[in-house]
C-alpha cells in the first residue's frame, strides 16, 4: 500500500531530476525541518530535505572533522561532494543545531549554487518577541527569493504554499492514526517512508498519492502480530534499514507505533493557521509547533509532549535514537529517560553511525522486547 | 659525506648507510630485547654491510617513534620529513606521500626537492591505522599476509564505515556471522582504511605522483583500494620499509 | 644571546588577585549580604550592575577555573558521567554541573570550597543552543531562576531585527530578575556600568592591537590571566583603570621593545579556548622553538569587540556607543547600545552557528594582521561550536599561504588531551616550517 512512497524515496534524485524536467521548475535543497518550506513552494520551488545515503564518503574530512561532526550531517554533505545533489539550484537551512549550521556553511562555499540561505530561526522557542523577529526574517526571505526568480511572490502565492503544506501536514496525521489502533494498520517502516518521502517531493502530488491510500486504509488486514508496541525518540530518523530490522528481522514481534523526531510526528504536528499577515502565520507555526532539543528552553515542551503521545499510541517501549556527535539530542536523554523510568517504560539507547553494526543493534533490540514481553 | 639514517619503529629499526647520494646498505632489526640493543644492531648491521667502520659515518639521523632513543644520533626529525625526503629520492615525481604506521597513517604535500608543503595526521582512533588491519586479519583469524591475498577473491564492495575502532570492529563481527566471506571482508577492511587514508589525503590536496612507504604499502590489497578512493594511481618505492631511514641519511647529507 | 630583552609583566600579581578577590567576593557573597548572579560573558553581565548588591559572575571564567584545576575538573565529569551525561557533552558545562552535582568549588589559587556558589539568578545566551541548554540543566537541577536570551544571528552584525528582538529580551530579564531577588533595578547604576564596560572592552581591543608588535609583547598564555577582570566585572571603576594602566605597561613594553618571549622566531595564532587542563604547551612551543602564540579569535574578541573596516577590510575595534554619541539616558537606550555593542565580533559571536561563513575570514584576517607565521588551531572536542568550525579556519588560512595545522584537544578534560601526541605534532609543523630547535632533542 506504500511501496509507492518507499520507490520514490528510494530514487529520490531521479524524482526530483524529472520534477524539474516535468515543470521547469527550480529545485532548493534545506537541511533541517525549521526550513521555511511554504514560502518556497509559494514561489514555484520544489524544497527537498538534504539526507544522507548511508554511505560514508572521503571528501568530507578536509571539512568537517570525522570526530566532532554528527553522523547525519556528514552523511548528507558527503552525498553533497559526491555530487548526488547535482540538480540542485540552491540551498536554504532554517537555523538549529551546530552540525546542520556548518553543513550549510561547506556546501555554500564548496559546492556552489545560484541561491543560498541561511534563515535565522529563533534558537528558543520560548523567548519573549520570537514571533514577531522570525516573520520579519521571513519577509527579509521572500525579498531574497523573489529577487532570484525575478517576480513577486503574492498573498495568493503563500496561500496556496500554506494550503498544500497544512494539507499535507493533515493527511499525514490521519495516516498516523491508523497506527494507534491495537494491530496498527501501518507499520513504523512505512510511516517512516510516508512522512520522509512527503519531504523530498511536491506535496500537491504527495497529498494526491495520501488521499489514495486513505480510501484504502482503513480495510487494510494486518497479517501480523504487532507485539511490543515502541516509539523512536530523538535524532532525525531516516534509517530505513534499522526500522525494517526492528519491525521484521527480529526474534520476537514489534511494531514501532509513534516517534518523537523531525522526520516523523513532530514535523507534522501542527498547521498554519491562517491569518491576514501570512509570515505571522508562518512564523507561528513553525514557532510553536513540537520543539527540537535545540529550541527546548528555558521551558521542556518535548517531555509533556512525548508523555501525551505514549498515552495515545500506547507505547510499550522506548528507542532513544541517538546519532553519533549528536550532542543536542544527548543532552536531552538523559532527563527523558528518567522521565521514562519514573513511568516504567523500558527504554534503549542507540547510537547510530553513518552505517549502522546491524547485527548487535538487532541484539540489543531484542534484549528489550525479552523485558516488555516477559519473557525473562 | 657518509650519513647514517635511523628509523625506529615499534616493529623493528631500519638503518640506512649512504654516501653522497648513494645506498651503501641497509639493515633491518626486528624489535625483539632492549630497544638500546636494537638501535645498535640495525646501525652495526648497515654498517658490516656497507663494508665500512663506525668512524667513517659523518653525521647520523634518527627519526620514527623512537627517535629520540638513539642517544648518539646528531640530530633527529620526525617521520614526516624523512619520509617525505625519502620518497622524493626514490620517486622523485612524488608530491604526495601516504604512509599508514602501526600507529599513525600521515600524509604529506612536499615540493620537488622533499621539503614539507602541509601534512595531516589521522585522529587519535586507531581504526584508520595499520594495526587495525592486524588486529582485523586476527579476528578473521589468518595471519597477514593470507589476509591481502584474500582481498583479491572478493569483487564485492560491503561498506564497513563506522568511524572508529570499536564500531568498526563490531561491524567486522556481525559480517563474520553473515553470509559475507573472509575474502569479501578482507576486502572491506582495505577499503574502509582506504577509505580513511584517502579522507586525510585530502586535506593536504592529491597532487600527482602519489607515493605509499613504510610497511603497509606491501599490502597490494590496500593500494588497490586506496586508488580507487584517490581516484589516481598509487606509486610505491622498491623497498618501502626503508623509505624513512633513506630520508634521514639523506637529510644528514645536509 | 637571546634575541629581545624580556621581563615580567608588572601588572600579572595584580591581576591573578584581582581574580582570586573576584570569586572570593561572589562565593562571600551571600554572607556579606550581598546577591549572586552567574551569567555567560556572551552579553549577560552588565545588566545585572543595576542591582545594588549584585556580584556578578561570568560562567565561562567560572567554569574554566574548574578545567584549569584538573583533578578537580576530572570528579566534576566522572559525577556528570554517572548521572547518564555522555562524554561527548560540552567540557565546560560538565564542570559546572559536577561542582553543582558535588556541591563543591575550586578558588583560583586551587582553594577547595565546600559549596558550589548556586547564583540567586542565572543567565546564558544561544551562542550556540547548548550554552543555554547547559543553563536549563544547570538550574534545574539547582532550583535556581533563570533567564535565557536567544542570540539568533550574530553575522551580520547592525541588524535591526536582532537588536530589537535582543532588546526586548534585556529589558524582560531585568523584569524578571527583579521579581526573582526581590530588589528594585537602578537604572543610573546600570548606565554607569555598561558605560565603563565599553571602556573596558575598548582598552582591550588597544591592548590586542599592540600585540601585533614584532617582538610581541604578550603571549597568549599570559593574556589568558588578564582576561577575568574584563569577562566577570568589565562594569567597575576599577576593571577600567585596570585595563588602562595594562595597556599603558604593555605601550611601554612596546616602546622599549621587551619581547614576552626572548627568542621568538615564530608568530603563531591559534583559535578557540585553549586546552585549559595542558597549558604547558604553550611554554612547550616557547622553549623549544621560539613559537610565541600572538593572538586567536578567541583572545582578541573575548574581551573587546570588532567589526571589519568598511565590507571585510581589516578587523579594527567596533567604536563604542558613547565615541559614537548614541543616547544613553534611559534604560531602553543603553540596552539596545549594549547589544548593538556585543553583538560584532565580541566574546564568542564570531563561533556562532550563523557566522559560519565569516569565521574562517576573520582568522585569516587575524593572522594576516597580527603577523602570524603560522597557525596552530586547536580542534577543541569540549566545545562542538568552535570545533566544528575548526577545520574550515585552517583551510583558509593555509590556502592563503599561512602553513596552517589542526590539534585536535578538550578544554576541560584532560582525559582527552594526548600530551604526547600534540608535542610530536607541533615537532612536524615547526620541521616543516624550517624553525630551528633552540634545544637538541626532545623533552
Ligand atoms: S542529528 Fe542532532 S546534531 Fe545531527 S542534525 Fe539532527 S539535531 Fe543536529
Ligand atoms: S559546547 Fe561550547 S557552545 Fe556549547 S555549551 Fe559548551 S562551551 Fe557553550
Amino acid at each position: 500500500m506504500f511501496e509507492k512512497f518507499s520507490e520514490i524515496l528510494t530514487n529520490r534524485h531521479e524524482y526530483a531530476r524529472d520534477w524539474k524536467k516535468r515543470t521547469g521548475g527550480k529545485v532548493v535543497g534545506f537541511f533541517c525541518s525549521y526550513a521555511p518550506e511554504e514560502p518556497l513552494k509559494a514561489a514555484g520551488i520544489l524544497p527537498v530535505r538534504i539526507i544522507g545515503g548511508h554511505k560514508s564518503s572521503d571528501k568530507v574530512g578536509k571539512y568537517i572533522a570525522p570526530n566532532i561532526g554528527c553522523s547525519f550531517c556528514r552523511d548528507a554533505l558527503g552525498r553533497g561532494l559526491e555530487g548526488d545533489y547535482d540538480y540542485l539550484d540552491g540551498i536554504v537551512q532554517g537555523q538549529t543545531c551546530l552540525h546542520t549550521g556548518e553543513a550549510f556553511w561547506v556546501w555554500q562555499k564548496h559546492l556552489p549554487v545560484k541561491f543560498s540561505y541561511f534563515l535565522a530561526v529563533p534558537h528558543s522557542t520560548q523567548t519573549i518577541g520570537r514571533e514577531e523577529y522570525l516573520a520579519v526574517e521571513y519577509a527579509k526571505f521572500k525579498t531574497a527569493l523573489e529577487k532570484w526568480i525575478g517576480k513577486e511572490i503574492t498573498n495568493e502565492d503563500l496561500d496556496r504554499g500554506i494550503e498544500s503544506y497544512n494539507t499535507n501536514r493533515q493527511l499525514i496525521r490521519q495516516i498516523f492514526e491508523f497506527r494507534q489502533q491495537d494491530n496498527p494498520l501501518v507499520t513504523g517502516s512505512e510511516a517512516l517512508d510516508l512522512a520522509l518521502s512527503g519531504q523530498i517531493m511536491d506535496r500537491d502530488e504527495h497529498n494526491a498519492m495520501m488521499k489514495e491510500v486513505l480510501k484504502k486504509l482503513p480495510d487494510r488486514k494486518m497479517d501480523r502480530d504487532p507485539g511490543t508496541r515502541i516509539m523512536i525518540i530523538g535524532s532525525v530518523n531516516t534509517d530505513r534499514e534499522f526500522m525494517h530490522m526492528v519491525e521484521h528481522e527480529c526474534d520476537l514481534p514489534a511494531t514501532i507505533v509513534i516517534d518523537d523526531t523531525c522526520t516523523g510526528i513532530r514535523y507534522n504536528f501542527n498547521d498554519v493557521n491562517p491569518q491576514e499577515d501570512r509570515l505571522m502565520a508562518i512564523s507561528l507555526r513553525y514557532n510553536h509547533r513540537p520543539p527540537c532539543p535545540n529550541k527546548d528552553w528555558p521551558r521542556r515542551r518535548r517531555i509533556p509532549f512525548i508523555k501525551h503521545l505514549i498515552k495515545t499510541y500506547k507505547v510499550d517501549a522506548v528507542i532513544l535514537f541517538n546519532h553519533k556527535f549528536c550532542q543536542p539530542h544527548q543532552l536531552d536523554n538523559a532527563v527523558i529517560e528518567r522521565e521514562m523510568k519514573a513511568m516504567g517504560i523500558p527504554t534503549l539507547t542507540l547510537e547510530f553511525d553513518i552505517r549502522i553494526p546491524i547485527g548487535q543493534f538487532r541484539t540489543r533490540v531484542e534484549a528489550m522486547l525479552e523485558t516488555t514481553m516477559d519473557i525473562i | 659525506m657518509i650519513t647514517a639514517g635511523i628509523d625506529v619503529g615499534a616493529s623493528s629499526t631500519k638503518a640506512v648507510i649512504m654516501d653522497g647520494n648513494k645506498i651503501l646498505a641497509k639493515f633491518r632489526q626486528m624489535a625483539e630485547g632492549e630497544e638500546e640493543y636494537v638501535i645498535n644492531a640495525a646501525l652495526h648491521g648497515a654498517i658490516d654491510a656497507a663494508g665500512i667502520k663506525r668512524e667513517d659515518i659523518g653525521k647520523i639521523v634518527a627519526t620514527g617513534a623512537g627517535a629520540k632513543n638513539v642517544d648518539f644520533a646528531d640530530d633527529i626529525v620526525t617521520d614526516i620529513s624523512s619520509g617525505a625526503r625519502g620518497a622524493v629520492y626514490e620517486v622523485p615525481a612524488s608530491r604526495t606521500v601516504v604512509d599508514v604506521g602501526a600507529e599513525q597513517a600521515r600524509a604529506v604535500k612536499c615540493d620537488a626537492t622533499g621539503k614539507l608543503l602541509d601534512f595531516a595526521t589521522n585522529e587519535r582512533c586507531a581504526a584508520g591505522s595499520g594495526a587495525f588491519i592486524e588486529s582485523m586479519a586476527r579476528a578473521l583469524q589468518t595471519d597477514f599476509v593470507t589476509f591481502i591475498d584474500y582481498h583479491f577473491q572478493s569483487d564485492k564492495d560491503i561498506p564497513l564505515n563506522a568511524q572508529c575502532a570499536v564500531f568498526a570492529e563490531s561491524e567486522v563481527v556481525s559480517l563474520i556471522n553473515s553470509t559475507a566471506t573472509t575474502a569479501d571482508i578482507s576486502r572491506a577492511i582495505n577499503n574502509s582504511i582506504a577509505e580513511r587514508t584517502s579522507s586525510m589525503t585530502r586535506r593536504v590536496g592529491i597532487e600527482e605522483t602519489v607515493t605509499a612507504i613504510g610497511g603497509v604499502a606491501l599490502n597490494k590489497g590496500f593500494l588497490d583500494s586506496l586508488q580507487r578512493f584517490l581516484e589516481v594511481k598509487v606509486t610505491v618505492p622498491a623497498d618501502p620499509i626503508f623509505t624513512n631511514a633513506v630520508g634521514a641519511a639523506l637529510i644528514a647529507q645536509g | 644571546m637571546s634575541k629581545y630583552k624580556t621581563e615580567p609583566m608588572k601588572l600579572w600579581k595584580r591581576i591573578k588577585e584581582f581574580k582570586q578577590n573576584h570569586f572570593k567576593e561572589y562565593h562571600e557573597a551571600h554572607k556579606n549580604g550581598r546577591l549572586r548572579f552567574l551569567g555567560a560573558t556572551a552579553l549577560s553581565i552588565s545588566q545585572y550592575t543595576g542591582f545594588e548588591n549584585a556580584v556578578i559572575m561570568g560562567s565561562e571564567p567560572f567554569a574554566a577555573n574548574i578545567a584549569f584545576w584538573k583533578d578537580f575538573g576530572l570528579k566534576c565529569m566522572e559525577e556528570c558521567e554517572r548521572r547518564g551525561m555522555t562524554r561527548e557533552l560540552c567540557g565546560y558545562s560538565k564542570c559546572v554541573w559536577g561542582a553543582q552535582f558535588l556541591n563543591k568549588n575550586i578558588m583560583p589559587d586551587g582553594t577547595m570550597l565546600s559549596e558550589w556558589g548556586k547564583p540567586d539568578f542565572a543567565s546564558s545566551f544561544s551562542l550556540a543552543p547548548c550554552h543555554c541548554k547547559w543553563f536549563q540543566i544547570l538550574c534545574e537541577n539547582s532550583d535556581t531562576p533563570m533567564y535565557l536570551f536567544d542570540l539568533t544571528k550574530a553575522y551580520p552584525y547592525n541588524d535591526e531585527n536582532l537588536i530589537k528582538y535582543m532588546t526586548g529580551q534585556m529589558l524582560d530579564c531585568i523584569e524578571q530578575a527583579e521579581k526573582a531577588v526581590g530588589q528594585p533595578f537602578i537604572d543610573e547604576l546600570f548606565i554607569k556600568g555598561v558605560k565603563n564596560e565599553f571602556k573596558s572592552y575598548r582598552t582591550w581591543c588597544d591592548i590586542m592591537i599592540l600585540n601585533q608588535t614584532i617582538p610581541a609583547p604578550l603571549d597568549e598564555k599570559t593574556i589568558f590571566s588578564f582576561i577575568v577582570p574584563n569577562l566577570t566585572k568589565a562594569y567597575g571603576d576599577d576593571t577600567v583603570a585596570l585595563m588602562q594602566e595594562l595597556k599603558e605597561e604593555v605601550q611601554d613594553r612596546v616602546n622599549r621593545g621587551i619581547a614576552a618571549v626572548a627568542n621568538e622566531q615564530f608568530r603563531i595564532i591559534t583559535d578557540a579556548i585553549p586546552p585549559w587542563p595542558a597549558l604547558e604547551l604553550y611554554r612547550y612551543l616557547e622553549r623549544e622553538y621560539g613559537g610565541v602564540v600572538v593572538g586567536s579569535p578567541y583572545v582578541i574578541c573575548l574581551c573587546g569587540s570588532w567589526k571589519f573596516e568598511n565590507d571585510k577590510g581589516d578587523l579594527i575595534p567596533t567604536p563604542t556607543p558613547v565615541e559614537l554619541g548614541m543616547p544613553l539616558t534611559t534604560r531602553e537606550e543603553v540596552a539596545r547600545a549594549l547589544v548593538w555593542y556585543r553583538s560584532h565580533f565580541s566574546t564568542e559571536t564570531p563561533y556562532n552557528i550563523a557566522c559560519g561563513e565569516v569565521l574562517h575570514e576573520l582568522t585569516l584576517k587575524i593572522a594576516k594582521q597580527w603577523h602570524a607565521d603560522g597557525g596552530m588551531l586547536h580542534q577543541n572536542i569540549g566545545c562542538t561550536m568552535q570545533a566544528l568550525g575548526s577545520m574550515e579556519s585552517r583551510n583558509a588560512v593555509a590556502e592563503a599561504g599561512i602553513p596552517c595545522m589542526n590539534y585536535e584537544g578538550n578544554d576541560a578534560d584532560s582525559r582527552e588531551i594526548d600530551l604526547t601526541n600534540m608535542k610530536r605534532k607541533f615537532d612536524i609543523f615547526f620541521e616543516a616550517n624550517n624553525v630551528k630547535r633552540l634545544t637538541k632533542k626532545a623533552a
